[in-house]
């Protein structure tokens, strides 16, 4: 993202705000569906999260990437609406919405479901890493953390889907 | 894997790219409602009627500090608040790296205790019978609040009151550790405990230590497992910073 749009936007400039939803839209929506597993959830999300930064762009330090940022609302505005449907949704539709973490192997589940019924701590660093290709230190600035713990959340992350798949290989532990 | 993990991730979410001018479309009636520089306006308004207010306060320590100064007969305040510099950098650990703080000295006068507390990050709330040391903003939804209480029981021994704690943690925590002795971060007794394992899940580690008399301070640490390294880690190098005053010599 250029400065200048960046510049336009601050000014209200309409089109900018439209160039930079042009963006960045398609891999948001992609983010929010795999973090929330729910396709009415994730637009929510997304709406709410270009709406931000459309209020807030004269707080992003222009020193710094514009993706970290952004991430960073992108992901709090789908806990927020994951927390808020939780709370209305009725308690057995919760179980089957929210996976609990598998503790043995399962053959039947490929790597997709895997990676879904891990805990939220494993599962984000993993989807921000493989569907965006992030690097570490990237996925490391939008989730706020240190990065050796980003590293060994991924780490475990892997562990963890090797475990529920049955022991099959997960690439490099990198 | 690795490929097919990224294609299934691309596969799994591909449904919603299609909704791109439908979300611009919801998107951009909202979009009316406000713009970039009326929302700067209105923060850059809040934050002079916050300086103001600071201002203020800060003119009211000064006027404080002077009055401190003058009469011999408030010795005891000012003898004890000297003991201490109002600000100093304290050098902490967190998530493995070590950073510097600037550390806000807090003395109590009535429960006789003084602590250091990063005013970046945090303020400090005093309430009757206790001080609880908070993010200085809310923490957005859906994260829980996190704290740092300190208050006293001037009848109980530490050893009576670990147990006592650990048995009210019980009642709101699904896991309470044992009562564990420690010598730091405070001389006393720690007690975990934890409700679940999701990364939202609430935690509360207590210390409990000696009031120099017969009675004790509990320092109670409040946050969620995600925030274990970074408020936890925080609070925890905050506790480091408590000291008791002993009893009062007037």
């Amino acid at each position: 993202m250029d400065q200048d749009t960046i510049g336009r936007i601050v000014q209200g400039d309409r089109e900018a705000f439209r160039a930079l939803y042009d963006e960045h839209f398609e891999y948001a929506m992609r983010t929010a569906m795999l973090v929330t597993k729910n396709g009415e959830w994730a637009k929510d999300a997304v709406q709410e999260s270009f709406l931000r930064v459309y209020r807030n762009i004269w707080q992003y330090d222009r020193g710094k990437p514009f993706k970290p940022w952004f991430y960073c609302i992108l992901l709090r505005e789908c806990y927020r609406v994951m927390e808020r449907e939780k709370k209305i949704v009725p308690f057995g539709e919760q179980l089957d919405r929210f996976a609990v973490e598998q503790k043995l192997p399962d053959t039947s589940l490929d790597v997709y479901e895997a990676l879904q019924a891990l805990n939220d701590l494993y599962r984000i660093p993993l989807i921000l890493k493989y569907l965006h290709d992030y690097s570490e230190r990237e996925i490391a600035d939008i989730l706020e953390l240190n990065v050796n713990t980003l590293k060994s959340r991924l780490l475990k992350g892997r562990e963890k889907m090797r475990d529920i798949l049955g022991g099959e290989p997960h690439g490099s532990k990198a | 894997m690795d490929q097919k993990l990224k294609q299934r991730l691309l596969e799994q979410s591909d449904a919603s790219i299609g909704l791109k001018d439908e979300i611009w479309g919801r998107l951009e009636s909202q979009l009316d409602a406000t713009s970039p520089q009326a929302a700067s306006y209105k923060a850059k308004r809040k934050s002079s009627k916050w300086m103001k207010t600071t201002t203020g306060i800060a003119a009211a320590a000064i006027a404080l500090v002077a009055f401190l100064a003058l009469p011999p007969g408030t010795a005891l305040m000012k003898s004890v608040q000297s003991w201490f510099a109002p600000e100093k950098k304290i050098e902490i650990s967190v998530e493995g790296q070590k950073e510097q703080t600037n550390g806000q000295v807090h003395v109590d006068e009535e429960s006789r205790y003084a602590i250091y507390y990063d005013k970046d990050r945090y303020k400090l709330i005093p309430d009757e019978g206790k001080d609880t040391i908070t993010t200085i903003e809310e923490l957005p939804a859906p994260y829980p609040q996190v704290s740092l209480t300190i208050e006293q029981d001037v009848k109980q021994t530490p050893e009576q009151l670990a147990n006592q704690v650990a048995a009210q943690l019980a009642e709101r925590f699904s896991k309470v550790d044992a009562v564990e002795r420690v010598s730091s971060p405070v001389d006393g007794y720690r007690i975990h405990a934890i409700n679940g394992n999701d990364r939202l899940s609430e935690v509360a580690t207590v210390y409990v230590t000696s009031n120099k008399l017969k009675g004790s301070f509990v320092l109670s640490l409040e946050y969620f497992l995600e925030a274990a390294e970074g408020h936890g880690a925080r609070f925890e190098q905050t506790v480091k910073q408590f000291e008791v005053l002993g009893p009062s010599e007037q």
